[in-house]
Parts: structure tokens; sequence; C-alpha cells
């Protein structure tokens, strides 16, 4: 019924868009139905794609994906403190067709961006007007002497990208002996879901203090300090699980031998049972080749902060982790800056000025036990005079977890897998 | 459904912010109220715990939304979220959601 009355609006609005033709008046003929291109389909890409057909049906969207399946980063935490099961994370894209998405299983191996073409493994070239690079991040292993052999012998993991690492890390808690030591190393910033390894310990510490009480959890943290929702994750691990949990911030890690077990930092060495390093990460290798990782450390991809179109290679656009800016590398933010690439695209689609002052909003829930959670909320308004996205007053996180905030926490990941997948 | 692709219809046509002041045909209203949908679910239409906003009535919303603004109504994030927005933009928030199902 809906698919039927979309079609024939569609029809219907092809004809308002032509009978405004003048409007757009540097639209080319052969974007009558102009095709964009989505690379990778998470919180930024899937959501994209979505709005784009929701927001302008004469717009044609080709999502490519190689996953079957989405697996949610947010709440992969609650697996590996065992109170969630994998199964949870995982999320069909069988909705997002029915928008008239065309998803396609493929890995896109490089992108010409002169000729508007993107390549794929499987051999196919698609063309397009407008590419939209939503690849999330690569680990930038070298930052962590002996990784590569480490990880081939799966004695790290970094369990930030939710998948076989996340169980794996989970088996690994399970197998370790009481009295053991999980070490959990975090990068300096930027990366990632800053507040994620916080939230692990949280979720770890829960775990031993039901099975294996004498254990031990040791941070050894790249940042100066518990520095996103700090208040909340310190009084937590006071109230929850005094002496379990060893904060070690300016703490950042340069080496594992996975031979002796010893973690070394730029301080310190320590051995431990369980090895969680988080490396630093960096746009993917796929935004070097297109030429828009393009920072002075070739780490991130500089954007225009209203459409999110490169600011080295013209008609690709970039959102979620790749993106060079202040704002948090989170699920919440990827799937704003999603919408507003949208509507940019829609506008420039149809020779409009794109919103000029774009808002974000970013609200993050860490859980520290299976019945409560922290939250985060910030917004961030784009200033056209100082050409930065601004926090708004009264931001920040709450200073005690609760379980209200377990609650909507909860509902956060119901509602935000519904907003980006439909 | 119908409301929501008149709406692609009016702004495909770029009718919405000349001919109607009403917040649902006003690209910017869409865009701002779709920062809101990420918790409160897609159109407006909770799956859990965080309230829905779709059809509730226009001023109750925003008298709502000012109080958070003003911490004169217990919030845990709406407090940190309504200092994001203008008393203006509050406003057309609130006719947006007022007019989803």
């Amino acid at each position: 019924m809906s698919l039927n009355r979309r079609d024939f609006l569609k029809s219907s609005a092809a004809t308002f868009a032509a009978s405004i033709a003048p409007l757009a008046a540097h639209a080319k003929a052969s974007q009558a139905q102009p095709h964009v291109v989505v690379v990778g389909a998470g919180f930024g890409g899937a959501t994209c794609a979505k709005y784009l057909r929701m927001w302008d049906p004469n717009i044609k969207v080709t999502l490519i994906e190689p996953n079957e399946k989405f697996t949610s980063c947010p709440m992969s935490n609650w697996v590996i403190g065992g109170f969630q099961t994998f199964d949870a994370l995982v999320k069909s894209y069988d909705n997002l067709p029915k928008y008239g998405i065309k998803m396609v299983k493929d890995w896109v191996t490089g992108v010409d961006g002169e000729k508007r073409l993107v390549m794929t493994k499987s051999g196919k070239k698609i063309a397009y007007d407008r590419l939209v690079l939503a690849p999330g991040m690569e680990w930038a292993t070298e930052s962590v002497q002996g990784w590569d052999e480490a990880y081939a012998a799966k004695k790290v993991v970094h369990s930030f990208r939710a998948g076989p690492d996340t169980l794996l890390l989970r088996k690994q808690l399970e197998a370790m002996p009481d009295g053991g030591v999980f070490l959990i190393a975090s990068p300096p910033p930027p990366g990632r879901c800053v507040s994620g390894p916080y939230e692990r310990a949280s979720v770890a510490a829960h775990y031993f203090k039901q099975h294996k009480p004498k254990s031990k959890i040791i941070m050894l943290d790249g940042h100066f300090d518990v520095v996103s929702k700090g208040p909340m994750f310190k009084a937590a691990w006071k109230e929850l699980y005094p002496g379990m949990i060893d904060h070690r911030p300016n703490n950042m890690v340069t080496a594992f031998n996975h031979k002796t077990m010893v973690v070394s930092s730029e301080f310190e060495d320590v051995k431990a049972d369980v090895v969680n390093i988080i490396p630093w990460q960096r746009a993917p290798k796929l935004c070097k080749d297109a030429g828009v990782r393009n920072d002075a450390l070739d780490r991130w991809c500089g954007i225009d902060n209203i459409t999110y179109e490169s600011t080295s290679v013209p008609n690709i656009h970039i959102v979620g982790d790749p993106v060079l800016s202040n704002m948090p590398k989170s699920a919440h933010v990827s799937n704003n800056q999603a919408k507003i690439c949208a509507a940019a695209i829609i506008d420039l689609f149809n020779g409009r000025q794109p919103e000029p002052v774009p808002v974000i909003g970013s609200t993050s829930y860490s859980v520290t036990s299976d019945k409560t959670s922290g939250a985060i909320a910030v917004v961030m308004r784009y200033s056209p005079e100082k050409k930065v996205y601004e926090r708004q007053p009264t931001g920040g996180a709450n200073p005690l977890h609760s379980e209200l905030d377990f609650a909507y926490g909860q509902s956060w990941h119901d509602n935000i897998w519904a907003d980006t997948l439909g | 459904m119908i409301r929501r692709s008149f709406l692609a219809i009016a702004v495909l046509a770029g009718l919405g912010p000349c001919l109607s002041a009403q917040a649902s045909d006003n690209p910017r209203v869409r865009l701002l109220a779709s920062t809101c949908v990420t918790c409160h679910g897609p159109g407006g239409q909770s799956l859990g715990a965080v309230p829905s906003l779709a059809g509730q009535e226009k001023a109750y919303l925003q008298e709502a939304m000012m109080e958070q603004r003003a911490g004169k109504r217990e919030t845990t994030v709406m407090r940190k979220y309504m200092n994001g927005f203008t008393p203006e933009e509050i406003g057309q928030l609130a006719e947006y959601f007022s007019k989803l199902k």
C-alpha cells in the first residue's frame, strides 16, 4: 500500500520537479534523476541513504556494504559483560530497500573522483553524481609494536568493531582465572567512542564481582583522565567495584609482547592475563586512495561543515568516524551528520543553498552494570563566523549513574537502530 | 506517510519556505527535528522508555521543552538538549511533532 502510494507520488514529484527546472539552473541534464552512491551501511551511511530517499524520492540511491547484516557497536559491551546476547546486536538490512535504496553487497576497492566512478571487488564500476563515504575507521596498528603478531595469535583484541572480536573477548574473560589481570588500553584522542573503554571496564568489573572477585582491571589510558563521563564513572566504580579498577591516565601503550603477555606503555610494563588494546585509528585506506584523507597527519578527512563535502575532491561527501572535526566519533553523531549531509545533497541537486547553521546532537549512554547507566548529551551548532561547530551551554554528562538512564539508554538503542535501518 | 510524501513534493517544488510558515513544511525545521528522532524514534514514535513526540499537543510540547530549557522540569538529558535550541526553534519543533501521527 505505502509502496504504491510512494511510487505514485514519486511520479507526481518528478512532474513537480520538472516544472521548477529553472530554479535548479546549474543542475545538469543527467541529474534529472541524480544518482548518489553511499559506501558503508553503518550509522552514518545507512541513515544518509534512507534520509536521501525519504526527503527526495527523485534521487536514485545505491548503498554498498560488504556485510550481510548490521552489527551494532553500541551495546556490544553488554555482550562482553555477559548480560546481552551477540544476536541482539545483529540487525537486518531488509527494511532499507523499502525506501527505494538499491543495496549492493560488495567491497569498494577504489574511487575515481575525476570520472566519478566507484570500483568494487567484484569488478563493478558504478557511476555517481555524488558519493557519500561512510566506511568507519581503520586501525593504525603500527601504533602498538607487536600488535599484528599478537592479533594473529588471538592474544590481543580490540573489540571496538562489533563482531568476532566481541565474542572472543567475552570468552577470554570467561577463561581467565580468579585473581587474574584484565588490561584495557585506550589510545590518545581523537578516536572512536571515547567512553567505550570506561564502559568496558565497568562491565568486566560487573562480571568479575559475581564470578571472580579477586581479579583486577588495569586501564592504561592515553587520555589525561577519565575524559568522558568522568565523575559518573568514578563514582560508580567506587560504589559498585571498590578497589577493582585501577585507572592509570596519561599512559599511552606503545608495545605488546604476546609471548610474555607484557604490555608496555611510555612509563611502565604491565603483565596481564587478558589484553584488550584499542589501537590508534584513522580514516580507512579507501579515503586516502580517493584523495580525501587530507589532514596534516594523514589520518582524517577535511570536510565543508555545511555539506560534508570533501575539502579536496568535489562531489565526494564524508560522514561519521573519518571526518576531521571536534565532534565526538559516535553512532549518534554519525547518524546526525548523515542527515545534514543528505539534506545538503538534496539542496545542491535542486540548486538551493544548504542549511547554513546545521545542528548536531550527541547523546550516549554508558552502562556501569546490568541495571545502571550514565548519560551524556551535547548539542553542537555550526558557527559560520568561527567556522566550527560550537558546544552549546549546559551540555555534558550526568554526574551519577541511575536505573532511569539505563532504561532510557536501552530505548536509545532501539530508536537509533530503527532510525538508521528503517 | 501521506504527510511525509506530500512534504517531499512541497520541498521538491521549493515551495515550503516561501508559501507557508508551517513548521512541517520548512526544510530547516524538518532537519532540526531529525536530530530529535535519533532518541525519540522514527517519526517521533519511540520504541521504549524515551517518550514519543508524535501527535502530542503543540502547547504541551512547547511548554515542556521551555521548562526543560530553564531547568524547571526534572530531566536526565533534555535540559542539555534544549539549551542548544532557540525558543523560536522549540516552537517550530513542537508544531512539527504535534502534526505527526
